[in-house]
């Protein structure tokens, strides 16, 4: 491990593993440390860690500064600590794709229940995250609220628990899952722990049973739209961060996954509705003419 | 005939998939695949029909004739059809010996082009 922080003489955490991603993390206020250690709690391991992201605290002319290491290469720097930890989960986002290039990486947030999962693809700022996280606490299980891991050759989706990152726009739908944490931590970004939303939340190893492509609209009608096969691997397709790299191979995982998902839009206003509509529709209790027509 | 424009197609045509692109058919559409872009185009039911007959076995005048006669459709308004399709997927660079060679952007666009003598296919 490269260690600015090592050596500045502050104690790297546990060892945290995201999918192929193996990492300690640590800061330069303890209080921070803490609630890095907690929001990651997820992924820990017994191992030892192959990379250290450090987020340390610079004071210069009255003002403090954020910078961001991975090992010791410099991520980013940041005005407050909020962006910092946020900036600290991009990067954990960032190196974990890195680390499993075998996987399709699907810009989406999943839930799942019984091994089947509700895929949420969807550009930033279109509800995924608070989505994902009203599933988790009606009672389905957490998979991730960013990114997707999809073995292309079996479909199988491997769980990758990240804290769920909510922006200032949901904080006053779940007011419930502030973090107990140092305000200035919270002030532009919320990083919850998966079994702060539910106990036992995070979910085990699952494969496709139904996408959603999620559009918040404040002004929308929450409601389904079904998508035929074709139209949701182009869906799939442009929420897919790899594709290239995976080539035709990853479109025919997209084609195989649209012939066996119902897939749908889902223009949402309200979280209780969007939850309620998706629920049925895994529960086999909503039949959305066109989606299982069309197949 | 080859054309060295999609603007130069006409009826005399012989169209083609180029090698590269990946065709994968799902329930009556079709998306293609572009490798040496990386971008994805989305043919509607009647287009993924044509699509399939683009095998270089013949001028799109033959093949217009084929259409229209299984669909009993006006023979001009096919061969216009047909060809129109034809020069959208060329300027796409999605068939052989014709078409702009693109910078591989990434970017995945959506071409659906539209033809007007099929009906539409019964639901399964």
């Amino acid at each position: 491990m490269g260690h600015a922080v090592v050596s500045a003489g502050i104690t790297p955490s546990a060892c945290f593993r995201a999918l192929g991603l193996t990492f300690a993390v640590s800061a330069s206020d303890v209080s921070l440390g803490r609630y890095l250690e907690r929001i990651l709690r997820p992924f820990t391991v017994e191992e030892e860690p192959a990379h250290l992201l450090s987020l340390l605290e610079r004071r210069e002319d009255g003002h403090s500064h954020f910078l961001l290491y991975f090992d010791d290469q410099h991520v980013a720097t940041t005005s407050n600590p909020s962006d910092g930890v946020r900036e600290l989960v991009r990067a954990v986002n960032r190196e974990m794709m890195a680390a499993t290039p075998e996987c399709l990486h699907l810009h989406a947030s999943a839930a799942e229940r019984d091994g089947a999962a509700a895929i949420f693809p969807a550009t930033m700022e279109s509800g995924k995250s608070t989505l994902v996280t009203g599933l988790v606490q009606r009672g389905l299980g957490y998979v991730t609220d960013e990114v997707v891991a999809v073995d292309p050759g079996t479909l199988a989706i491997r769980p990758y628990p990240k804290p769920v990152s909510l922006d200032a726009g949901s904080w006053s739908v779940v007011p419930e899952l502030r973090p107990e944490a140092d305000e200035s931590y919270l002030t532009t970004q919320w990083q919850v722990e998966p079994d702060a939303i539910r106990g036992g939340a995070v979910a085990a190893e699952c494969r496709p049973g139904f996408i959603f492509f999620p559009g918040y609209d404040p002004a929308a009608v929450t409601e389904l739209a079904p998508l035929t096969p074709a139209e949701a691997v182009m869906a799939l397709a442009e929420n897919t961060l790899n594709l290239r790299m995976h080539g035709p191979r990853a479109v025919e995982a997209l084609a195989r996954m649209a012939q066996t998902c119902p897939a749908y839009r889902l223009p949402l206003s309200d979280l209780d509705d969007a939850c309620r509509l998706v629920l049925s529709v895994m529960a086999g209790e909503l039949l959305v003419e066109g989606a299982g027509q069309r197949r | 005939m080859s054309a060295a424009v999609p603007e130069a197609i006409n009826a005399s045509f012989v169209a083609k998939a180029r090698p590269g692109v990946t065709t994968v058919d799902l329930a009556g559409e079709t998306v293609l695949y572009d490798e040496s872009s990386g971008k994805l185009h989305h043919l509607n039911p009647q287009g993924s029909v044509l699509w399939r007959w683009f095998d270089g076995s013949g001028p799109l005048a033959d093949l217009a004739a084929d259409v229209s006669a299984a669909y009993q459709a006006d023979p001009a308004v096919v061969e216009a059809d047909v060809v129109a399709l034809a020069r959208r997927l060329a300027t796409e660079g999605l068939l052989e010996g014709v078409g702009a060679v693109h910078a591989a952007t990434g970017e995945e666009t959506e071409a659906d082009p539209e033809t007007a003598f099929l009906p539409e296919p019964p639901s399964p």
